[in-house]
């Protein structure tokens, strides 16, 4: 169904793609059908590699989006892995249960595009391939360029395969890759999307500037789900100090501590969710406060706003 | 199971009538005595004050009669449904999401079976069997986006979201108060709502446009609109003002009982997955005031918010030519008693 | 009639970012007040110009071009933005109707909102599009109008239409034939 957030998944089959690189197919664990994994979207896992200890990590979903019974990753194991690419590539095994939230994307296709260009740099090109496979449904002009190691080329010319795209364009390292050649001389109405490295993408980002293309043509996508920075809350009246992560609100943090918290549109718009702010700065993100209850400081919406600094001091109605 | 009236009419003899359960499961739209424009949204979950709330999207005993009295408006004037060529995507989101969800909610009357290659949809209510493949369009009798809200009651828009805006880019409007999709397609969400008055001032339509940006698909939202409307007749666009403008002048002390309605929009809002669009389903509900007043605490709210409510607000919605009627009727039904928070009937029978 | 969110509201040209910019102007020469402060003229590398005259041609390579009517121009710059590539800037100054129209033609071809930047110095006259019968009544200096389609009487409505560019017309007097506040003009 559509309307779930958190998912059970059954890992039901595993590729290797080589030595870094491995494909996971995975399906409901009930069997239903899943919700649709947007163009560009990536799954947030939480997973459990030891006992008592909970990582999440973010995998692009590399499956053509019509497709509503499995989801497809790709996960390169990383030299430096928090734990999250290491347990997928040493633990997790066909018939294992993983969990996860439901798919989200940061990326869109723009409606009016005439042509895209998509630059994928390594990895960075499993976003783009559900990307490619929208715009390709569209029956929108295409180009994929993708910058790679030489020892990743086979293997993410194979992930492309299926897509049996008229030449997509392989670069082995950067310095083999011209941006501007790239960029210039394309048709009005040209879209860009990249997705890799920091420096590639800030790369092409300013080589399209000086070529003239307007901000709203180029998007990028940053890879992993965060929404913020971390910071602690003390609940007035709770003798309890809690911590907010990354990729979760301070909402979602009551919640899951169980701490009783008015909401409705969980989005920084209805007010519902407000509460006393005792201490602290708040990086105040919602519609709903005027400017004089911001100046103040005195209240926060936890639905969407953290804190500046790194601790807050908050009391709920 | 729903039993559906099969040949009510929303115009010229206006056999339109609410069962007694209809009239309990009405979505009641204001919260307390009085009214203001606000950002009265919540979350679009299953379950709410009455039955109208029971489902994503609620099918009801007129549903039949609904779906004809769109077809005919379409026969008059085929550009009610208007969707601009680049929200295809979008349209083809909007079918799997109605056919899942009526698929899902109402078994008894709709099946969706998907085969890899092709679907198959029955619509049983309105004997319609068909078999097609998903994104070919060449496979339906019309665009996707026509094809599934034929099928629905209430009206349906498209929302691009592009350039960090939204713009009205589509949409099947056979219902609506007193607007004209066919002008407005293409604007701005704000453009689009220039002409509601106070709200802009207020800052309504930025905080609104801004918080449906950040909408994330399968967790639609919801809020309720109001307006009266002379007769139960559904199509009260702009473009037939001057076919139906004239019945403001037709309410009488005799009459207003009967032939004026009170009219709500349950209005959700669902991100899309693969077009990133925003669709708002609008499912309107009519009640007549002699309807109203078999739910005493609607019969003495409503009495409280009209006799309070802003005079530019009503003008706005077309109400100011028979207000004092309106107050005067619904006098005899308030006798001052307070009225609980919330929009729940608060009885299991009508009087 | 309080001025509603949907009419366009005009800033001054000032340039942004481009590889090239083009000028286009309704008329010989540039009304003043058109271009902010810290632009000129020199800023642009082709300026197009209307100017109804039958017996001009636009000269090939010249960096100003005139044409004999907006139909004119508007040919030569669709036939010219079939084949533009990135980072082209239009500008359009000119009536209200003519720089939407222009607006129009560049969106066909994918010019988004940061690349084409229209002024009309003067929006005195509307474009009116009916409601009822959808048929346009032009140059309408005052608030009431009788339709040229349906010959309603309608009332002009502040609502501005960029894909339709036209000004809203409903009839106004639609409750109670006959009763039709008064008219009054327009300010540009």
């Amino acid at each position: 169904m559509i309307f779930q957030s958190e998912l059970d998944l059954k890992v039901a089959r595993i590729d290797v793609l080589n030595e870094t690189l491995k494909r996971f197919h995975l399906v409901s664990a009930g069997g239903e059908f899943l919700p649709p994994a947007p163009p560009g979207s990536h799954l947030t896992f939480l997973l459990n590699p030891r006992d008592g200890e909970v990582i999440k990590n973010s995998y692009s979903v590399v499956s053509p989006t019509l497709i509503r019974d499995h989801y497809e990753i790709v996960v390169r194991k990383a030299a430096d892995s928090r734990g999250g690419s290491k347990f997928f590539h040493e633990d997790v095994k066909e018939g294992n249960l993983l969990k996860a939230k439901a798919p989200r994307s940061n990326f869109s296709v723009h409606s009016l595009a005439r042509k895209s260009i998509l630059i994928a740099g390594g990895i960075g090109i499993t976003p783009i391939i559900s990307l490619l496979d929208e715009i390709k449904r569209r029956r929108c002009k295409v180009e994929l360029h993708v910058i790679c190691g030489q020892s990743d080329r086979l293997a993410l010319e194979a992930l492309l395969a299926d897509e049996a795209l008229a030449g997509p364009n392989f670069y082995e390292g950067r310095n083999n890759c011209s941006i501007g050649k790239i960029l210039a001389g394309q048709p009005l109405g040209t879209h860009l999307y990249i997705c890799g490295p920091f420096n590639l993408m800030r790369h092409v980002q300013e080589v399209a500037h000086e070529l003239g293309y307007p901000s709203s043509n180029v998007h990028i996508e940053s890879f992993g789900a965060t929404i913020g920075n971390a910071f602690n809350v003390k609940v007035e009246g709770l003798n309890k100090e809690i911590s907010v992560g990354e990729s979760e609100s301070l909402l979602e943090t009551l919640e899951r501590e169980g701490i009783e918290a008015p909401f409705s549109c969980r989005g920084g718009a209805c007010g519902q969710c407000v509460v006393r702010v005792v201490e602290g700065e708040v990086d105040h993100r919602d519609f709903f406060l005027s400017d004089e209850q911001r100046a103040a400081g005195n209240c926060m919406t936890p639905c969407v706003s953290r804190a500046s600094g790194r601790a807050l001091t908050i009391a709920i109605k | 199971m729903t039993q559906f009236k099969i040949d009510e009419t929303f115009r010229d003899d206006y056999t339109f009538r609410n069962s007694d359960g209809a009239i309990l499961r009405f979505p009641f739209p204001f919260e307390q005595d009085d009214y203001m424009y606000s950002f009265n949204v919540e979350l679009h979950r299953k379950g709410g004050p009455t039955g109208a709330y029971e489902n994503y999207f609620d099918i009801d005993e007129h549903y039949v009669s609904e779906c004809r009295e769109r077809a005919l408006v379409l026969l008059q004037d085929p550009s009610r449904c208007l969707v601009l060529d680049h929200m295809e995507s979008a349209e083809w989101d909007t079918l799997e999401l109605i056919m899942e969800c009526l698929a899902s909610d109402y078994p008894e009357h709709f099946e969706l079976h998907r085969d890899p290659d092709s679907w198959r949809w029955i619509n049983r209510p309105l004997e319609i069997e068909h078999s097609f493949i998903f994104g070919d369009r060449s496979t339906l009798p019309c665009s996707p986006f026509e094809y599934i809200t034929r099928q629905a009651q209430g009206d349906f828009l498209l929302q691009d979201h592009r350039n960090n805006n939204l713009y009205i880019d589509g949409g099947m409007v056979t219902s609506q108060a007193d607007w004209s999709l066919e002008f407005d397609v293409g604007m701005s969400f704000i453009e689009w709502h220039a002409p509601v008055p106070l709200a802009h001032e207020m800052g309504v339509f930025e905080s609104a446009v801004n918080y449906l940006m950040q909408m994330e698909y399968g967790i639609p939202v919801r809020r309720l609109n109001w307006t009266m409307t002379v007769n139960p007749r559904l199509d009260t666009s702009q473009e037939n003002y001057p076919v139906w403008g004239p019945d403001r002048r037709t309410i009488t002390r005799q009459n207003i009982g009967s032939k004026l309605h009170l009219r709500v929009e349950l209005q959700a809002a669902w991100r899309l997955p693969r077009s990133n669009a925003i669709l708002f389903s609008v499912r309107g509900y009519l009640a007549s005031l002699d309807d109203i007043s078999r739910v005493p605490k609607w019969a003495r709210r409503l009495h409280r918010v009209i006799k309070n409510l802003h005079p530019e607000i009503a003008d706005y919605k077309g109400i100011s030519g028979y207000r004092d009627l309106v107050t005067e009727h619904m006098a005899q039904f308030d006798d001052g008693a307070p009225t609980s928070p919330g929009t729940q009937p608060d009885t299991k029978t009508l009087i | 009639m309080d001025a509603m969110i949907s009419r366009p509201r005009y800033d001054r040209l000032s340039l942004g970012l481009g590889r090239t910019h083009l000028l286009i102007i309704q008329g010989s020469e540039l009304p003043l007040g058109c271009l902010a402060s810290s632009v000129t003229l020199d800023d642009f590398d082709e300026i197009w110009k209307v100017v109804s005259c039958s017996s001009v041609l636009p000269e090939p390579g010249s960096a100003e071009k005139q044409f004999r009517s907006a139909n004119h121009l508007t040919i030569a710059l669709c036939h010219r933005l079939s084949s533009e590539t990135m980072g082209l800037r239009v500008y359009v100054v000119g009536e209200e109707s003519f720089v939407w129209d222009i607006n129009a033609q560049c969106r066909r071809f994918g010019l988004g909102n940061d690349e084409i930047h229209v002024f009309a110095p003067y929006h005195g006259a509307r474009r009116v599009r009916c409601a009822h019968c959808r048929a346009y009544t032009t140059n309408c200096q005052n608030t009431i109008v009788t339709c040229d389609g349906c010959g309603a009487t309608l009332l002009v409505r502040d609502h501005f239409s960029r894909f339709w560019n036209a000004y809203q017309g409903f009839q106004i007097d639609s409750e109670e034939p006959g009763v039709v506040p008064e008219s009054v003009a327009f300010r540009s």
